[in-house]
């Protein structure tokens, strides 16, 4: 049944003569993990900060979905999470004090803390168990009281997706998190998503809603399609003059097809998904094609039936 | 190689030499002086020097000083009132009060902490809120820019003619030398704090109040002291200055008086004592900086 978290309906956007991203159409449903790729400077991070709120698009909308109904998104919120490659984490926090921040700033105002202190020493406590437990789930019990120049990347990146993770989130926004590490530490926090995965994947057998919603941007399209369940092209290479355009109007979504789902234990064999790998690398990264998209959009075409205008 | 680590043992030794070669230079230089005349005071000895520590020591008396009785005469006069109150039981006589030195410290650091406090305090606010709001940066940034050019020594008189010549010009005057610098630099410092960090802060429930209180001011405070370490020489130079021309009391009417009298023993030791306390008041910004931004020292490392 579809339970669509994250809905972008016809999202354009331009700086100045530079257009960007051109009719942009998806739905994320519940416990999606879904792997945005494409081209350098096709506008990844430009359609996920549109999704967090930082820059609206100029046309076009993009709604989060609860159980009050669909919220246009006008600015960011904590219904969205989002973890960055570089300055993850508050400098003057600690480890633990950055995962237990959003708490904070959640549950009560400047003014509270400071005239009402036992309440907010009761509070803090509660939030510096919760901010604990996570931290120790995350194989991090013993850097709760580092800061982030005394961590590695790796540790710094877990503690972000900690920090995001704690306020449960609807939907989960990762712009390329891993991108400045090495490949183990990659490995290791690959692993971090195919547990929230699998997390996900448990709380459907037992009928519950599954907590986790990932979008995620990444150069890697190995790491794509081994961490997602879905994975998304974008790209400004697409057959916008069959489409009417004298120019190109901007990138939009050209590949839209699931992806295989592996379990935290699994062994790394990205041979298993080489034609895919090969598919969206034809499909998403190769200039020189102008062929109609449509049997690529396998996901979008389920779901809403819309195509590239 | 450069930058190549020493062992501490080395740097001391080297500080401890250079710091021994200069005493040394200047011993082999006041003997020579001496020696050519007996009486000078120009380059102290040590023994002289000590004589003038002894004497910003104590209460300024006409027969212990025949020499500046006539410069020394102001404060004279307000040490006799002030006998004679504490004789009369009228006002009890403290044990550093009239003390030379203890006035000039009063005097002076009441003035240069006064301003300080004003000058760093609104400029911090100002900066912060110009960082953050980019129509206030636009308001203020030309008129602060242009402020922050003025050579307050220069505008003085002007400070005299508005404020007078007691403790609110001295207070005015360092205030409107560091607050233009402070807050331009401290709005620069607002700007540099990364975008990410503050669209994060909103993402986690954040409000704009919050976002300033709780993650843009605590990045940039450890740099806010760095700054106030740096504005303690230019608000000295200030202060100095006015008190070197209108004062009654403090360092630079200490200092001037002294030389019109040629007492060097006296002012020498007047200097380093001012420097002390510019130096001890880096020493507690940087016990501060390191009490209240723990993390700013793992930063640097």
């Amino acid at each position: 049944m579809a339970d669509p978290i994250l809905q972008i309906s016809d999202l354009s956007h331009a700086f100045g003569r530079n257009r960007v991203l051109h009719n942009i159409n998806l739905e994320v449903q519940r416990g999606q993990f879904a792997a945005l790729v494409g081209p350098s400077g096709c506008g990844k991070s430009t359609l996920l900060r549109a999704i967090v709120g930082t820059h609206l698009p100029q046309h076009g909308r993009v709604a989060v979905c609860s159980a009050g109904g669909a919220k246009v998104v006008e600015g960011p919120g904590r219904d969205r999470g989002i973890v960055y490659q570089r300055y993850s984490l508050f400098p003057h926090l600690t480890a633990l004090e950055n995962v237990a921040y959003g708490l904070m700033l959640d549950q009560t105002t400047t003014t509270e803390r400071w005239l009402r202190r036992g309440r907010w020493r009761a509070l803090r406590r509660a939030h510096v168990e919760q901010a604990t437990e996570l931290l120790q789930q995350m194989k991090l019990g013993d850097a709760l009281r580092r800061y982030p120049p005394e961590m590695s990347g790796g540790m710094c990146q877990r503690v972000a997706i900690a920090q995001a993770l704690i306020m449960k989130p609807a939907i989960l926004l990762l712009d390329e998190p891993f991108g400045a590490l090495d490949e183990a530490t990659r490995e290791e926090l690959q692993r971090v998503l195919l547990t929230l995965y699998a997390e996900d994947l448990a709380a459907r057998r037992r009928q519950e809603a599954p907590p986790y919603t990932v979008v995620l941007v990444t150069h890697e399209i190995n790491e794509a399609i081994f961490v997602s369940d879905r994975v998304l092209g974008l790209s400004q290479y697409w057959d916008w003059q069959a489409a009417g355009h004298t120019e190109c109007p901007g990138a939009t979504i050209v590949y839209d097809k699931p992806a295989p789902v592996f379990a935290p234990d699994d062994p790394r064999d990205f041979l298993s998904f080489r034609d895919q790998k090969e598919e969206i690398l034809h499909t998403v990264f190769e200039p020189s094609i102008g062929v109609a998209h449509r049997e690529y959009l396998g996901l979008a075409a389920q779901a809403s039936g819309k195509a590239p205008a | 190689m450069i930058g190549r680590p020493i062992p501490q043992r080395t740097a001391l030794l080297c500080s401890v030499l250079a710091v021994a070669a200069v005493v040394i230079a200047y011993t082999v230089l006041a003997t020579a002086q001496h020696r050519k005349n007996p009486d000078g005071r120009t380059i102290p000895t040590w023994g002289q020097l000590w004589g003038g520590l002894v004497f910003l020591c104590q209460r300024p008396t006409a027969e212990a000083d025949a020499d500046a009785a006539d410069l020394l005469a102001a404060a004279l006069e307000g040490a006799g009132i002030r006998e004679e109150q504490a004789e009369a039981g009228q006002r009890p006589r403290g044990w550093l009060q009239d003390r030379i030195l203890w006035e000039a410290s009063k005097a002076s650091l009441g003035r240069l902490l006064g301003g300080l406090a004003i000058g760093l305090g609104g400029g911090v606010l100002l900066g912060l809120l110009m960082g953050c709001f980019h129509k206030l940066d636009a308001a203020f940034s030309p008129v602060l820019y242009f402020a922050s050019r003025i050579i307050a020594t220069a505008a003085m008189p002007i400070f005299f003619k508005l404020a007078g010549i007691e403790l609110e010009m001295y207070v005015a005057m360092i205030a409107f030398g560091s607050l233009p610098i402070v807050t331009l630099t401290v709005s620069q410092y607002v700007r540099e704090f990364p975008e990410e960090l503050r669209f994060k802060a909103y993402t986690l429930g954040a409000s704009h109040t919050e976002v300033i209180a709780t993650a843009i001011f605590p990045c940039v405070l450890p740099r806010i002291f760095d700054l106030a370490m740096l504005m303690i020489g230019p608000a000295l130079v200030y202060l100095i200055a006015a008190e070197q021309i209108v004062a009654g009391e403090g360092f630079g009417y200490r200092i001037r008086v002294l030389t019109k009298a040629t007492r060097f023993e006296a002012v020498y030791p007047l200097i380093v004592i001012l420097t002390v306390y510019a130096g001890a008041m880096t020493w507690a910004l940087r016990a501060l900086q390191r009490k209240l931004c723990p993390w700013y020292g793992a930063a640097k490392r």
